[in-house]
């Protein structure tokens, strides 16, 4: 019975994993998102072959974990590093064929007098027909796609009514509906390259087009300032005499390792990356520092058994078990220069997080705070783990418990804390939340010319670079992600080889 | 037995499979509907013009526009309002064709979008852009286009705590009414805004971002911020040096409702704050150097913007009938500020809305502020935007006690920079 229970839990569960895998592609593939519905499939038959067999015993438990990875961590990776080979910021956000296209048709002008007519659709002699009537001076006219010709009405009152008498039959509602947005494709001539384009489904504006792509040539035309733009390699038309004159929108341009280049050759990139980089290493090695000499002084000092050492232990958690989203913005309270609570307590007026030593400081002192616990526990435990022999021997030996703790028991601790040191400080080196409630990144002197925050670190500063501003540049962020991750990758690699973890499950 | 369930849960996913597929077939065939019926002369069904909105304006449009069909014959408007700008500037930013509104409704800043492609240009009528004024469409362009309507201006008054006696005529009432009660003060104007709210203080003493022509055309060619005039009049009032208390920008708000600063400079957002604090006030115009000379405030037009996605939708047209025609004509100028309560941009609009405690002031700081154009403003060319090269500027002589001649030529440099910059991408 149990194995029966078991197994039709097994198919009914595969069968709903199965039939939204199903569904999702079909969506997947109607909404023409053809990568995501092949992976979908081919996710989908992996399942099937992997569950639904009695073979591939280890794929049935390392499949999840294999499909979240790629999907969720290898594929952003990829896709970071594919993007930072890009000119992909604010202006050049699109494809270039959609550039183009957009090029033609924002490249539309109005006349000087922004003539705009009321309009009526219909035909004469089985021809499109439009009657027109200037909403300025009441003139109206038919006018007509595929001929500059039209029929002048006159001012008339009921411009429709005399085009009616010469035959011209109006569009009833229904052919208008059927008509529909394909109105926009409609250009009535109006002579000397002048068009009425409808801009619903009463009204048209006269309109001439200034901008036109010649795909022999690959340049888009000034038809009125008799201009050529020319594709200037780096995602833009520019115009050839003078290349800073450059149209939009541009299109993101794969311009190989410009945005790497960038980060060392152009000064107001390369001082602002390099002064944050510094900045970055720093305040990852201080806090750590700082972090695991106070939790592991705090180990020691309650490693002996005192009054009250179980109440001491459960209050230097506290800053652990609360949320750090609300500690970090309690702390940016409390250091406010006018009604912040560490002003106050000692009387000054110090502008904590507008100076950037001070700012600094407060964020090592919050990180501190945040951080201390965590090392404290992982100290305590590491203490209880080592011998005691060792020390008693020491002790024997007429070693002073300074000797002891510096020389025998430091070390030991060391080497067995040392892949947790190297991980929090691949954490903080990536320590978002806490930079960007505290400071912002800032503060920022603006006026000295600097362009990041004296607080702001690589992963802040990141952020601010592709997603803060209005000049957002997601190709040189997508750079600086991938010498992040090769710095924090490295980092991994070279703990994992240190504490010889992969030797052990070999 | 094993291989037998084995066999039947490959089965039933097999069956799962197939049902999925003809689930989605059915909303493929659903979705085809229309244009089946459209063709065999069945009445269409209506599109959908998705309108976004942030938590000020979203209220106020809601009943104009919620399931309206009559301004879009065939098209049914649904309004979308977003928990504040932030979330609706957040929500812009990553838009696609998939989920991107066909209506964006918010700020002159969103006309930047029109640099990538994000935007539709429009095409007014000549009477419709006499009725709207060249300020608050300058404003909404961007490279020769016409990307928004205006809809509505933020701008703000000079709110003078009545405690504290008569509204001051002139600057120098002011500086004399703070100095005499210094020692009870906090500050003596406060910028409820950040630095935005702090142009006319700028503009009253002979500074400001860019000069304004005798028309009115803005030149971005000049820079006002370290004028000559500017400083002298930061010296002859004493206004800079450490800790120099009078100008207040950063979390006054509170200080001016607790009646420790005399005046503010702030919108009609904070009125019924102000009043539910029980300030006593006066609203007018930030007092000049002379008598009936005052600080010109910047006019911040919000607008509505037809988006790319409108066509990837299929509903340009209509999108353009709801932008283009009626929020652009003098009945949806209307109808729009007063639902709004704010201070219309159209004239005929205005002059049908008439004058009253809340809007008269901040209606004739629209009418004689300074058109905030974004191009210029938003730009970091230089390093920073006006925002935060002022809010550092600020630090630097009002509170750092730095030589302020020579922060207010650093900060111009910046700024000349920015808008050099800015210009070319207004410009056709």
């Amino acid at each position: 019975m149990k194995s029966l229970t078991g197994s039709i839990t097994k198919v009914l569960l595969l069968s709903v994993i199965l039939g939204v895998l199903g569904f999702a592609a079909f969506t997947a593939f109607i909404a023409e998102s053809w990568i995501i519905g092949t992976v979908l499939m081919v996710v989908l038959v992996a399942t099937l072959v992997v569950y639904a067999t009695g073979k591939l015993v280890p794929a049935k438990f390392l499949f999840p974990g294999l499909v979240f990875l790629v999907i969720f961590s290898l594929a952003p990776i990829l896709y970071t590093q594919y993007m930072s080979l890009f000119n992909y910021k604010s202006g050049n956000l699109i494809s270039r064929e959609e550039a183009i296209d957009q090029l033609e048709r924002v490249g539309f002008r109005q006349d000087p007098q922004s003539t705009t007519y009321r309009f009526e659709l219909g035909e004469l002699n089985g021809e499109v027909a439009a009657v027109l009537q200037n909403d300025q001076d009441g003139s109206a006219q038919l006018a007509f796609l595929n001929t500059d010709t039209s029929i002048d009405l006159g001012v008339v009152a009921e411009p429709v009514a005399v085009a009616e008498a010469r035959g011209f039959v109006p569009a009833t509602s229904d052919e208008l509906a059927r008509v529909g947005e394909g109105l926009l494709d409609y250009q009535f001539q109006l002579g000397e390259g002048w068009v009425a384009i409808p801009q619903s489904f009463r009204s048209a504006a006269r309109l001439t087009q200034q901008y036109f792509y010649d795909p022999v040539t690959d340049t888009i035309l000034d038809r009125i300032n008799d201009q050529v733009f020319v594709d200037n390699g780096n995602g833009n038309f520019a115009l050839e005499s003078n290349p800073d004159r450059i149209l939009f929108p541009g299109w993101r341009q794969l311009n190989g390792f410009e945005n790497y280049s960038a980060l060392v050759t152009k000064p107001e990139i390369s001082g602002p990356f390099f002064n944050v980089f510094v900045w970055t290493i720093t305040f990852s090695f201080l806090t750590i520092i700082t972090m695991f000499a106070a939790g592991l002084a705090l180990a020691v000092a309650l490693d002996k058994k005192i009054r009250f050492r179980n109440l001491y232990r459960s209050l230097l958690i506290l800053p652990y078990a609360m949320p750090s989203l609300m500690s970090i913005l309690i702390w940016a309270g409390m250091f406010n220069r006018e009604f912040g609570a560490v002003n106050r307590l000692f009387g000054t007026e110090l502008f904590w997080l507008g100076d950037p030593f001070l700012a600094k400081l407060v964020i090592l002192i919050v990180n501190l705070w945040l951080g201390f616990p965590y090392f404290y526990l992982i100290s305590t435990g590491a203490l209880q783990a080592l011998p005691s022999e060792l020390e008693e021997a020491a002790a024997i030996d007429g070693a002073s418990p300074t000797q002891i703790f510096f020389q025998i028991k430091f070390p030991m601790l060391f080497q067995i804390l040392s892949p947790l040191i190297i991980a929090a400080f691949a954490f903080n080196f990536n320590n978002f939340n806490l930079i960007y409630l505290l400071t912002g990144g800032g503060p920022t002197e603006v006026l000295a010319g600097e362009r990041a925050g004296a607080t702001d670190i690589l992963i802040t500063y990141t952020y601010k670079t592709a997603f803060l501003g209005t000049e957002q540049n997601l190709g040189l962020a997508s750079a600086i992600s991938v010498i992040m991750f090769i710095i924090v990758g490295a980092l991994s690699v070279w703990s994992l080889r240190r504490t010889k973890v992969l030797e052990a499950v070999q | 037995m094993r291989k037998r369930l084995s066999t039947f849960a490959a089965v039933i996913g097999a069956g799962a499979l197939v049902l999925s597929g003809c689930a989605a077939s059915t909303t493929e065939e659903e979705s085809a509907a229309p244009t089946e019926t459209a063709t065999s002369e069945a009445p269409a069904e209506l599109k959908t013009i998705v309108v976004w909105a942030d938590e000020q304006r979203g209220p106020a449009l809601e009943p104009l526009l919620q399931g309206n069909t009559d301004i879009a014959p065939g098209y049914e408007i649904e309004l979308v309002i977003f928990s504040g700008l932030e979330a609706l500037q957040s929500a812009w930013d990553k838009a696609s064709a998939a989920d991107g509104p066909d209506v964006l409704t918010g700020p002159a800043s969103f006309t930047l979008a029109g640099r990538d492609g994000r935007l539709l240009p429009l095409a007014l009528s000549d009477a419709v852009k006499q009725d709207l004024g060249s300020a608050s469409l300058g404003a909404l362009s961007l490279g020769g286009n016409q990307y928004g309507v205006p809809l509505d201006t933020d701008t703000t008054a000079f709110y003078w705590n009545t405690a504290f006696g008569e509204m001051p005529s002139t600057f120098a009432d002011l500086v004399t009414v703070y100095e005499e009660n210094r020692a009870d003060l906090t500050g003596g104007v406060c910028f409820f805004d950040g630095v935005w709210g702090s142009q006319p203080f700028l503009t009253a003493l002979g500074g400001g971002a860019w000069e304004v022509g005798a028309d009115g055309a803005p030149d971005f060619t000049t820079v006002k911020l370290n004028s000559d005039e500017f400083k002298a009049n930061l010296v002859e009032f004493d206004l800079t040096g450490a800790n120099s208390n009078f100008a207040k920008w950063d979390g006054c708000g509170e200080d001016f409702k607790a009646g420790k600063i005399p005046a503010a400079n702030t919108g009609s957002w904070n009125f019924d704050g102000i009043v539910d604090a029980g300030i006593e006030f006066e609203l007018g115009a930030f007092p000049g150097l002379a008598v009936d000379t005052k600080g010109a405030q910047w006019v911040n037009y919000s607008g509505a913007y037809v988006t790319a996605y409108a066509a990837d939708h299929d509903v340009e047209l209509g999108a353009k009938a709801l932008v283009a025609e009626w929020m652009a004509s003098p009945e949806g100028q209307l109808a729009i500020a007063t639902a709004q309560e704010r201070p219309a941009v159209s004239s005929s609009a205005a002059e049908s809305l008439g004058d009253n405690l809340k809007s008269g002031p901040f209606t004739l700081a629209g009418a004689t502020g300074m058109a905030q154009f974004s191009a210029p403003l938003d730009n970091s060319t230089g390093g920073a935007n006006w925002y935060d090269v002022l809010s550092s500027l600020y630090t630097s002589i009002f509170v750092d006690g730095d030589d302020a001649s020579t922060a207010l030529d650093e900060a111009a440099a910046i700024v000349a920079a920015n808008f050099a910059e800015g210009a070319k991408a207004l410009a056709e």
